[in-house]
């Protein structure tokens, strides 16, 4: 209406008027001005627009108008929070999806266009779509003879699968076909899509990675290695990372594709940095747990560019510093020469800085970081020294979440050595008292975690040390964890994994209490009759158990103890 | 779990039965190439060392899955000896020696490296005892052989000449001059291989009247720990010796300092 304008009021009054004209009006003027606005969404959202929109959405049936509300709804979605937060809580998931199902090509893609930047959102709620009929309303879309439609149906499944039962559900209403085959159209957008489904199906899922590691599909996701398009290399990476790692023991074949992804995905770190977070998380799970792969990795100079992101600290978002700090992680987890290059790339500190982060993803991964380092005696005596990070770490000791505790827990196990000088440090600012804690923690890996520290800080430890962490563990406690505990923190424990045969044969002799005198003479009694005369092998890893306790422990000072161990 | 520990054992039986499981087991594990698969071939007939040096570590960790070409090379493991200086003045010859603990700190087979700190503890020229950390690099044929690289400043001839003052190494002495590296067995030599160099003094400055410019050229034997070295340094007294044995630390055996890093 040329020469007509209207305040924001009215527009958004005009939204619910009766005549449907006014209403396609108004909704266009909104639809216009809040693209790439972030101001006027904001305001509009204020104003009360989104719930009127998502009105006309519901409740009308002209093709013009559902294609306009639908593409302002997306448009909201699209940039800020507050807009994703408006159009969700006015519960436009369930009036879209059944919108899916219209008649009118148009509607459909549009409304197909506003899901696929919803669920862009981590806001928006995945679940939803696996209820009633969603999932096979978004299936029909996927094979749909448009291929436009097809690509957002398999932009918002790739958005759905957060957990192994929706990937899954998706494979099993039989996406993954149809997914190939749109990997093998020749446009980049449909390829982008599928990939983009595919790996996020394969995406800790073996059992759907080892399905499509057999496929002919492989051959075509490794040719997109070599893709101008930038996003496709990322994604095609990130499905032959999935599928490398699918199985605890990978294949000639799983370690021809992780060779084959990761000098691509080294090259990708820092190359347009705005939507590919991804590249250092693929690196990182590339070389996770595998030194050789560490060693390509870091011959690669893949540090130095990571360490580059790391130094733009401020114009990072949480995710990419988060998979950063990851991907360093990885890299320096058993491989010295990649720890080198951290080291000299001058990036300690801002590790340090991110321990304080308030993303808790990026303290996470800023603990793994000095926990990898950490595994080098050189660095623990040297760099990590300088760096400060003991206080830091201490800090997350008593952070809110628990993840943060246990990844904190977990990075002073190695500090609390002998020959690290933060144990000093540790020990001076109540670390002590804080880890005697969190071994009584609730949660098992937090236990683990502190005691196995506990156990490396008496390592070489002198009788004062010895007896403050009684003091502070109490023996209460102590007895708790040797017979009532998992496995595991046992095997951890202070005494050393011998405990667990110990706790074995005490169990099975209902013994009430474990002194060591007790144990002792149960080795003796039972044991010592081994098949050649020679001490039993059951004997012996008895004892190895209470001498360990005895020099650990450094309260055994019975005498005449060490003669009855009858040792040769 | 309970299963598990009793393979664990059943496993461990077969050692002392007939030696023979546990190359068979390291086959299972896959183990492929360095100096773990390269020792354990003859670490069974090593075992009787876990009867006769009182440190058992290798046996705790042979158990916990971790295969060690010997015992004596676990982290924690202390040795004691002496560094011998010979002095040449002009009344003659007369030895100089200080006392020397070793600790091992850090030890990665799969990269041929170990660690520790090295204290000297009577030296003359120093005020108060010194404690240097030093890197070394272990022999394997696979990350190191024998002979230095560049940076350390021993060429092939002094590498020949100090390895040579080893009695063991007279057998590949041959084999190791041809670049013969097929003929070389370090599988079955009761000994193992090192350099040892000194990084970082610890607890004084640079000042302290000791230099770590040189290295050690190691020889460990497998049997009883014990570390024979002779010092390369082309600015000090040549061949100076270290000599260390395995040392219990007043344990009397029945507790020996490890860790595990997490």
């Amino acid at each position: 209406m040329p020469g007509t304008r209207w305040r924001d009021e009215e527009i958004v009054e005009n939204l619910s008027s009766m005549d449907p004209d006014a209403r396609l009006r108004a909704l266009r003027a909104v639809k216009n001005q809040i693209i790439g606005n972030k101001t006027k969404k904001l305001s509009y959202v204020k104003l009360g627009a989104v719930p009127r929109i998502v009105e006309i959405l519901a409740t009308d049936s002209s093709v013009p108008l559902l294609v306009q509300s639908a593409a302002a709804v997306g448009s909201f979605a699209c940039g800020t929070e507050e807009g994703v937060r408006a159009v969700l809580q006015s519960d436009v998931l369930s009036h879209m999806l059944k919108i899916l199902s219209h008649k009118d090509d148009q509607v459909v893609q549009a409304v197909a266009r506003s899901l696929k930047l919803i669920f862009n959102s981590t806001l928006a709620p995945r679940a939803n779509m696996f209820e009633q009929n969603a999932l096979s309303q978004l299936l029909q879309l996927l094979f749909s003879k448009n291929i436009t439609v097809a690509e957002v149906a398999a932009s918002v499944l790739a958005r759905c699968c957060e957990t192994p039962r929706q990937q899954s559900a998706i494979a099993s209403a039989g996406a993954i076909p149809r997914l190939v085959h749109l990997l093998s159209l020749s446009t980049p957008k449909s390829q982008e899509a599928a990939l983009d489904a595919l790996a996020s199906l394969t995406h800790s899922n073996s059992e759907i990675s080892l399905a499509l590691l057999d496929g002919p599909v492989v051959e075509r996701i490794c040719a997109l290695l070599k893709d101008r398009n930038t996003r496709l290399r990322v994604l095609a990476c990130s499905c032959l990372a999935n599928m490398s790692r699918a199985s605890s023991l990978p294949t000639a074949r799983q370690h021809e594709l992780a060779a084959l992804a990761l000098p691509v995905a080294v090259r990708l770190v820092g190359e347009g940095e705005g939507g590919f977070h991804e590249a250092p998380r693929v690196v990182a799970q590339l070389v996770s747990g595998n030194a050789d792969m560490q060693k390509v990795a870091c011959d690669a100079e893949v540090v130095p560019r990571l360490a580059k992101l790391l130094k733009k600290e401020y114009d990072l978002s949480p995710r990419l510093l988060e998979t950063t700090l990851l991907a360093l992680a990885a890299l320096t987890e058993r491989h010295e020469q990649s720890r080198k290059q951290l080291v000299q790339a001058k990036v300690l500190d801002k590790i340090v800085q991110a321990l304080a982060n308030n993303e808790q993803g990026v303290r996470i991964s800023a603990c793994k970081c000095c926990l990898s380092m950490s595994r080098s005696v050189k660095h623990l005596r040297t760099a990590l020294v300088d760096s400060n990070m003991t206080q830091a770490l201490l800090n997350l000791l008593t952070d809110g979440s628990t993840e943060v505790k246990e990844a904190a827990a977990a990075t002073l196990c190695n500090m609390v050595l002998d020959f690290s000088p933060m144990k000093e440090q540790l020990l001076s600012s109540g670390g002590l008292r804080h880890l005697a804690v969190l071994a009584q923690a609730p949660q098992y890996v937090l236990r683990l975690n502190s005691m196995w520290a506990l156990k490396n800080l008496l390592y070489l430890s002198k009788s004062p040390s010895k007896e403050a962490v009684m003091q502070s563990l109490s023996y209460t406690t102590m007895r708790q964890l040797l017979l009532n505990d998992v496995e595991e923190v046992q095997t951890a424990n202070i005494c050393g994994q011998r405990w667990r045969w110990l706790r074995v044969r005490v169990r099975e002799h209902d013994k009430g209490s474990c002194t060591v005198q007790e144990l002792t003479s149960e080795c003796e009694g039972k044991e010592t009759r081994g098949p050649q005369g020679l001490h039993s092998e059951f004997f012996m890893y008895g004892v190895q158990g209470v001498m360990r306790l005895n020099s650990w422990l450094g309260i055994y000072r019975t005498k005449g103890h060490s003669q009855t161990m009858k040792w040769q | 779990m309970k299963s598990e520990s009793d393979d664990r054992l059943t496993d461990w039986r077969n050692i002392f039965d007939n030696g023979k499981a546990f190359s068979l087991r390291s086959l299972r594990d896959g183990a492929t190439s360095g100096i773990k698969s390269l020792y354990t071939g003859s670490s069974v007939t090593q075992e009787p060392q876990l009867y006769s040096g009182l440190p058992f570590n290798g046996m705790s960790d042979r158990l916990a899955g971790l295969e060690v070409p010997c015992s004596f090379l676990s982290v924690g493991q202390a040795f004691e000896g002496t560094q011998n200086v010979p002095q040449h003045s002009n009344t003659g010859c007369k030895e100089e020696a200080w006392k020397v603990h070793v600790r091992i700190q850090g030890c990665d087979l799969d990269q041929g490296y170990i660690c520790g700190s090295m204290e000297a503890l009577n030296v003359p020229s120093a005020k108060s005892s010194v404690v240097t950390f030093w890197e070394g690099e272990i022999v394997d044929n696979k990350n190191y052989n024998f002979f230095t690289s560049q940076h350390w400043g021993a060429d092939r001839s002094t590498d020949l000449k100090h390895w040579s003052k080893f009695a063991c190494f007279a057998p590949m002495k041959d084999a190791v001059t041809k670049d013969d590296m097929q003929n070389v067995d370090l599988v079955n030599c009761p000994y193992i291989f090192m350099r040892w160099k000194e990084k970082c003094f610890v607890n004084v400055g640079p000042d302290c009247g000791l230099t770590i410019a040189g290295f050690y050229y190691i020889c460990f034997s497998r049997n009883d720990g014990s570390v024979d070295g002779f010092y390369y340094d082309p600015n000090s007294s040549p061949f100076q010796k270290l000599e260390l044995r395995a040392s219990c630390e007043g344990r009397f055996g029945h507790g020996f300092p490890s860790y595990s890093f997490r």
